[in-house]
């Protein structure tokens, strides 16, 4: 299955659930802030990526789990995906969306916009490495659900 | 190739260029209204639909010509497109996108939000037949541009 961990940017929550999904931080602790530094993608995409299905790695059940950034149209972007890929014989049913927008993190919406739109990075990463941590156990509920879902799913 | 005319829902403008294109609506002459409600497609979807292609018919020349809302942020909706043909490595030489929502004026936004967002069909509809009238030439201006596209 292709799981599509999606986000407003795709440069900060759903890097981050990707990253616990695949292992590379752990589920069962909060990182420390220089943890964020293993994230792949973390604070890193940009405009022209948004819309990209960019892929992270491959899972302990050979899922492959990609990263979305497609701003306020999620549902939009979400029937593109699986209505295009059905036109190019695609099945569109492998597909999992996983929304990780954090509405009520004002840290992680202004630190990012800092660093991703305005390209004030110095002072926009520290505040969205910040406010990420403060979603962490959110995320992490998030992805434990998918998990959960895809183990059923294989057995 | 496939030829995709895009507006906010895929139900107003993009249904009547792909309606001219596909020669069930005169290009030379403006309908009336009755017969623009009258178009399968005109006014039926809503914003849940967009992102949806729905495909109308073959022109004369074998192309696919397909409708398609793309909300308030049509970047995003393109980009998502492209970069996934990309990736399943689509020649995209082959899909043309074509942008109806830039040509209609304020009655046709009226009536599509009266009757997509209000449910208020039986007036926002006319309303919206009412407003395509108006811009009725500038969308098979659009249309004359796909076609050139086409032939090239």
């Amino acid at each position: 299955m292709k799981v599509v961990y999606h986000c407003f940017g795709g440069a900060h929550a759903s890097p981050t659930a990707a990253a616990i999904h695949l292992g590379i931080l752990a589920i069962d602790r909060l990182p420390s802030l220089r943890d964020f530094k293993k994230v792949p993608y973390f604070d890193q995409i940009t405009n022209l990526e948004h819309g990209r299905l960019i892929k992270v790695g491959d899972d302990h059940l050979n899922n492959e789990i990609f990263i979305l950034g497609r701003r306020n149209s999620a549902q939009i972007a979400i029937n593109i995906i699986k209505e295009f890929s059905k036109i190019n014989g695609v099945n569109p049913d492998d597909y999992l969306f996983v929304d990780c927008v954090q509405l009520y993190n004002p840290l992680m919406i202004t630190g990012g916009f800092s660093s991703r739109a305005m390209g004030l990075v110095t002072i926009g990463r520290p505040l969205v490495t910040i406010g990420t941590l403060l979603s962490f156990t959110s995320l992490v509920k998030k992805v434990k659900k998918t998990l959960d879902f895809l183990e059923k799913r294989s057995k | 190739m496939k030829i995709f005319y895009f507006c906010f829902a895929g139900s107003h403008s993009s249904v009547i260029a792909a309606n001219i294109h596909l020669r069930r609506l005169p290009e030379g002459q403006i309908p009336t209204v009755a017969e623009i409600v009258t178009v399968n497609e005109f006014d039926r979807r809503s914003l849940k639909d967009a992102g949806i292609p729905y495909f109308l018919g073959k022109d004369d020349n074998g192309n696919d010509v397909y409708v398609i809302g793309l909300g308030k942020d049509r970047e995003i909706g393109l980009q998502t497109i492209y970069h996934l043909l990309e990736q399943l490595a689509v020649p995209t030489v082959e899909w043309k996108f074509f942008d109806t929502l830039s040509e209609i004026n304020w009655l046709t936004k009226l009536g599509g939000f009266l009757s997509g967002r209000l449910g208020l069909v039986s007036i926002g509809r006319v309303l919206a037949a009412k407003g395509i009238q108006g811009c009725y030439f500038r969308l098979t201006d659009v249309v004359k541009k796909a076609k050139e596209w086409s032939n090239e």
